[in-house]
């Protein structure tokens, strides 16, 4: 690491950052050995996963790491003074006028009980920077500045009322009102849609020019591609690869940063594997991965939607019509994504498919039968077909079961009457899925989200069904077990010829896994195609906006060769 | 999306009119469910009631008529604010309650003061800490919100009063005599309000936007003052139900103990004499006063709470 | 996402699964003493509850009498030993009561259909508009006194609360993910409701009456006290406080022990309830 610029120009320095949370055996060492350099006008990047470390360092980084935590550093400098030796006193003067933190979702990190202009106020009155009678025209200039619309009214109403794109530029303004010279902004974008991510993105990429510090923490490295100068990779609380950006995307040279550029799903990844991917450079289809997935055998439809229409009426409320006159036909081995942002109605779609909602008209046939309109009774007997994996994997378990319940249930549900014949099918689902027979006994609780996923599966996979319905499996993982669930519906469909009706908000996903794409908002299907078609000329303006804003990684880099969407940004 | 403000208020109230429906409802069914005739259970167990006075309760309420027009004949007395007569004071029940009803508002008044002030401080000094202080007040809660009220009324009497004569036994007057009343009937509420009181503060210091408040330079006490006390305003709103009841329940029995006039000792001696128009009268009227509390906390939600006010849409 | 910026590893690695903190583990025990003393007082007192001894009377605490003896020179440790079965027995009974009327009110409310639904729970809500005390004195206006009354008015008076909470566990449970995966996998219905909805709706009412069975026998020492539950010479608890008030002045140990007890057993169901809520709400962590 060189230094170039004048010691004037050093913002923050830090070397050797250790931090412990919890004390004795129970230790955790989440960050071990950091440095870091933050200079004026310079945008750094730390990208990880979660639980890599690169939270509990920025917070650390404003003094905020918590009662739990211990924090050490050989050397720490902020602003020019020894910030090792920083008392609560001094934190208190630094935080808000020297170093500023803007955090994840604007909806939880504003007060909600107060009105956005008593929280950008607060900081001018903290530090004693305005009288109060100037702090509320201070307040709509700073709002204003972070391209707040209509500032004044803004500034009366509360966080629920806003935006979640106004909610985040009034977080940046209530960091930014006292001036500090450095921001640390905590994955200040994962909670927003693509379009807003990208203004609030180009709102923080533009302070640099006055000089701000800007040090930005994400999981996302096609996020802070577009405005970071340096990119610093976490992983296991070490930084294990640090340089400029263009550099870092271009060659990047540890595994971990590979494996983060390998695990956005998108244009260059149909037909290969996303986890575990051989070293970069080799990109493109491994011979024995790059089997197409099987095509529909144009013959009838196993699922169909015909002019399905669902509207939920409340006492008291105006009627809201969920999913607006929506056919859809899924064939045999088939794999349908469903896109579309959170309320276009693709989850109601879901429960209309699986028959756990009536549709208030138009019908859904199952294997060329009907399967609306039916008592519960009759379609008993041919739930076996048609299988379900939920959003959330750990709702789905009666918290009561340990795995090896959960799968017996299933399979005695599927008419295996022989005990050990229940058991054996278990342990086999399993292994199917990529867990072994150890997991029987734990409960889904002691499990992580991805084995968890993997355990709704094989659950699912229980009756042999034709059909699987996947609502979100994938949105509440973590972006490498996201891309090994990926890899195992891909294998899972090959193998057992399944048709999937795959939802999901994330474009790239279904991109990766699907042949034909629906595109819903509103309730209602906007475009459908062949998912190649939609992906590169998109027909709805709906459609062209989201692909329009989806952050990408530059081309030439080892993930992408060429232009073009990356993924959706996690919604949750 | 929502139903406007008037169409609430109004499905609130009449929610809230169905409760002390219900519990004039309950309290004619009282009446008629004690064996025997009602007339010997309105006129409680009078030794030797005049043929002419047992002869006047049948016809003042109507005994001799059908049941629903009992019924339909209570109600409207009840509607017209007519409580009875109580015939072993042999007064109008109004004006027995009313003459007990300053001292028993006196004390759960100050008994609530007294146990928000106590909740209040132990609290916030402990919110977000850890170490020994904490864990000693907690135990202190603990003890508190499990201690029968009359068993500390009867441990303050032995030793505040007559032992160390700081403060007069039963039966005394004047506002020095309400002190270890208050203090009685105060500590149980006292004990829970600062349990979940702290609960909250501790849930609303560890959410994210507390992050935000202490990154802008503000100290623990101006987060737990500016912010986090307003937040946890809204579940102690919820328990206001619940220290209502406590007051009301806890008057009875520290009445009792420290043989002070109020509602609780005339519905105890009431109850035990069967008085049942007063009984009667006490149901009513403390239904009445829980919905009123209700319907006040609803509203006051609202003010704490602005996402409230905006919807309650799905 | 952890928003603490706790790192998810420092969360799972927060300490062994399996360890009773020592608090409810002591709490316990003293339930465990509790519970042999109210089923075999004479193994602890040597005097008799109710034998008086006009010539001992009033005696302070001392060797003989380790709990000081009454205003007619009766044994107050053996009074409370004593005591233990008649006034524990009548909270544990009264929250008994209580959850089985409760459990039967809140599941027809909420299976029964929508005009049930509504009709129990205004009743249930008109059930909740009064002090449990008070709705246990309008019971025992219309029973009179009496320990079993007072069981079943405590019982009475306790029910509508957890008819409440029976009723929302099984809304809730029954729209939860896992009961969608059952109907998915084709479960019938009814045993689905045996299997699933039944058992996650009673693990919270179990907590709930744990936590409550202390404040029922708050409750019934209070009822007894106000002259309502047993009457003299039996030895309970709340009737001794009740007769000790008059003695105050002389003699302080003959409320203060009695009071004392039920303090004690008190805090040790709180302490029990309170850990099990928090092992219900946070898994087996």
């Amino acid at each position: 690491m060189t230094d170039t610029g004048t010691d004037d120009d050093l913002l923050l320095s830090v070397d050797g950052l250790d931090i412990t949370f919890g004390r004795g055996r129970r230790a955790v060492h989440a960050v071990r050995g950091v440095s870091l350099r933050l200079r004026r006008g310079e945008c750094l990047a730390i990208v990880g996963e979660s639980g890599s470390g690169k939270s509990a360092t920025a917070r650390a980084l404003a003094g905020l790491a918590g009662p739990a935590a211990t924090v050490a550093a050989r050397a720490w400098r902020l602003l020019g003074r020894n910030a090792a030796r920083f008392t609560e006193r001094d934190w208190r003067a630094v935080r808000g006028r020297g170093i500023g933190l803007v955090l994840q979702d604007a909806l939880v990190s504003l007060d909600p009980l107060r009105t956005v202009g008593a929280e950008v106020a607060e900081p001018l009155r903290v530090h004693r920077i305005l009288p109060r009678d100037r702090r509320a025209a201070e307040v709509v200039r700073l709002l204003d500045e972070a391209g707040v619309p209509e500032p004044g009214e803004r500034a009366a109403q509360h966080p629920h009322e806003l935006s979640g794109g106004l909610r985040q530029r009034a977080l940046i303004a209530s960091a930014l009102a006292a001036r500090p010279a450095v921001l640390v902004a905590d994955e200040p974008t994962t909670a927003l849609d693509v379009v807003v991510q990208d203004q609030v993105l180009r709102l923080l990429g533009g302070l640099r020019s006055d000089g701000l510090g800007l040090l930005l923490i994400s999981h996302d490295l096609a996020v802070v591609a577009r405005i970071a100068d340096r990119i610093a990779v976490m992983h296991d609380g070490r930084i294990v690869e640090e340089g400029p950006t263009a550099r870092i995307l271009d060659r990047p040279a540890h595994p971990r940063t590979r494996a983060l550029l390998a695990a956005v799903p998108g244009p260059t990844t149909r037909g290969r594997r996303l986890s575990d991917r051989a070293p970069a450079r080799t990109a493109g289809p491994t011979p024995a991965e790059a089997a197409a997935p099987p095509h529909p055998d144009g013959g009838a439809a196993v699922l169909a939607c015909e002019g399905v229409t669902k509207v939920f009426a409340r006492a008291g409320h105006p009627a809201r019509t969920a999913v607006r006159d929506v056919s859809l036909r899924l064939a045999a081995g088939e794999a349908l994504g469903v896109v579309g942002e959170s309320g276009s109605g693709k989850s109601t779609l879901a429960l209309l498919a699986m028959g756990l909602l009536p549709p208030d008209s138009g019908t859904v046939t199952l294997e060329g039968r009907p399967w609306s309109g039916l008592p519960e009774r009759a379609r008993r007997p041919r739930r076996s077909a048609v299988q379900l994996v939920q959003q959330d994997p750990l709702g789905s378990f009666d918290p009561r079961y340990p795995v090896g319940r959960v799968l017996d249930e299933a399979l005695r549900a599927a008419g295996e009457r022989d005990r050990s014949r229940r058991r054996a099918r278990a342990a086999a689902l399993l292994a199917q899925v990529g867990l072994d027979e150890g997991h029987l006994r734990r409960r889904p609780l002691e499990l992580s989200g991805g084995q968890r996923q993997r355990v709704a599966i094989a659950r699912a996979l229980a009756p042999r069904p034709r059909v699987l319905v996947c609502d979100e499996p994938v949105s509440a993982l973590d972006a490498s077990v996201q891309a090994q669930i990926i890899d195992l519906l891909t294998r899972l469909r090959r193998e057992l010829g399944l048709a999937l009706l795959f939802i999901s908000h994330d474009l790239g996903v279904v991109h990766h896994l699907c042949d034909r794409v629906v595109v819903m908002h509103g309730g209602a299907v906007v475009e459908e195609g062949p998912v190649e078609r939609v992906w590169r000329a998109p027909a709805h303006p709906h459609t062209e906006r989201l692909l329009a804003a989806v952050p990408a990684l530059p081309p030439g880099s080892a993930a992408g060769e060429r232009p073009g969407p990356a993924r959706l940004p996690g919604a949750t | 999306m929502t139903p406007s403000l008037p169409r609430r208020a109004a499905r609130r109230l009449l929610s809230a009119l169905l409760v002390v429906w219900g519990a004039a409802t309950i309290s004619f069914c009282v009446l008629h469910l004690i064996p025997g005739d009602p007339v010997d259970a309105v006129l409680g167990p009078l030794v030797g009631a005049s043929p002419e006075l047992r002869a006047r309760v049948r016809a003042e309420l109507g005994l001799d008529a059908p049941l629903w027009v009992q019924y339909l004949t209570a109600l409207a007395r009840l509607a017209a604010l007519d409580l009875g007569w109580s015939y072993r004071l042999d007064r109008p029940v109004a004006d027995v309650l009313a003459d007990q009803l300053w001292p028993t508002v006196e004390l759960a008044v100050a008994a609530l003061v007294l146990a928000v002030l106590l909740a209040g401080t132990a609290a916030l000094a402990t919110a977000g800490r850890r170490g020994l202080p904490r864990a000693v007040i907690s135990g202190a809660e603990l003890v508190g919100a499990a201690v029968p009220s009359f068993w500390v009324g009867v441990v303050a009497l032995t030793f505040l009063s007559f032992r160390w004569g700081l403060f007069p036994g039963p039966g005394a007057v004047g506002p020095h005599a309400l002190v270890l009343p208050a203090l009685t009937l105060a500590v149980p509420i006292a004990g829970v309000l600062a349990q979940v009181l702290r609960r909250e503060l501790d849930d609303t210091l560890g959410q994210p936007f507390v992050t935000s408040v202490r990154a802008r330079g503000v100290g623990r006490t101006g987060v737990l003052v500016r912010h986090a006390l307003r937040h946890a305003a809204v579940p102690l709103l919820t328990l206001a139900g619940w220290v209502f009841a406590g007051l009301l329940s806890g008057t009875v029995l520290v009445e009792t103990v420290f043989a002070r006039p109020g509602l609780g000792r005339v519905l105890v001696s009431a109850v035990t004499a069967r008085d049942i128009p007063v009984v009667n009268a006490v149901v009513v009227i403390s239904a009445a006063a829980f919905v009123t509390v209700n319907l006040a906390v609803d509203a006051l939600y609202r003010v704490v709470d602005p996402r409230l006010r905006a919807s309650e849409a799905p | 996402m952890t928003t603490l910026g706790v790192p998810e590893a420092a969360l799972r690695a927060a300490g062994p699964r399996w360890r009773v903190p020592p608090a409810p583990v002591l709490a316990g025990t003293v339930l465990l003493l509790f519970a042999v003393v109210a089923a075999r007082p004479e193994w602890f007192a040597v005097h008799s509850p109710t034998a008086s001894d006009l010539g001992a009377a009033l005696r302070p605490p001392g060797p003989e009498h380790p709990f000081g003896t009454d205003q007619l020179g009766r044994d107050v440790f053996a009074r409370v030993a004593h005591g233990a079965w008649p006034s524990l027995s009548i909270g544990v009974g009264a929250t008994a009561l209580g959850v089985l009327l409760g459990t039967a009110v809140g599941s027809v409310s909420a299976f029964g259909g929508r005009l049930l639904d509504r009709v129990m729970m205004r009743a249930v809500d008109v059930g909740l508009a009064f002090p449990e005390l008070l709705l246990a004195l309008i019971v025992l206006t219309v029973l009179g006194p009496g320990p079993v009354n007072v069981l079943v008015a405590i019982g009475l008076a306790a029910a509508p609360g957890y008819a409440r909470l029976v009723r929302s566990r099984v809304l809730v449970v029954r729209e939860s993910a896992y009961v969608q995966a059952a109907v998915v996998m084709g479960i019938p219905r009814p045993l689905i409701v045996l299997r699933h909805v039944l058992p996650n709706t009673l693990g919270p009412v179990s907590v709930l009456a744990t936590i409550s069975a202390g404040t029922a026998i708050v409750l019934s020492a209070g009822l007894s006290f106000l002259g309502f539950g047993p009457q003299p010479p039996a030895a309970e608890w709340g009737l001794m406080l009740s007769e000790g008030r008059d003695h105050l002045q002389r003699a302080w140990w003959i409320a203060v022990f009695p009071g004392a007890a039920v303090t004690t057993v008190v805090v040790a169901v709180t302490v029990v309830g309170r850990w099990l809520k928090a092992r219900l709400d946070g898994g087996p962590q």
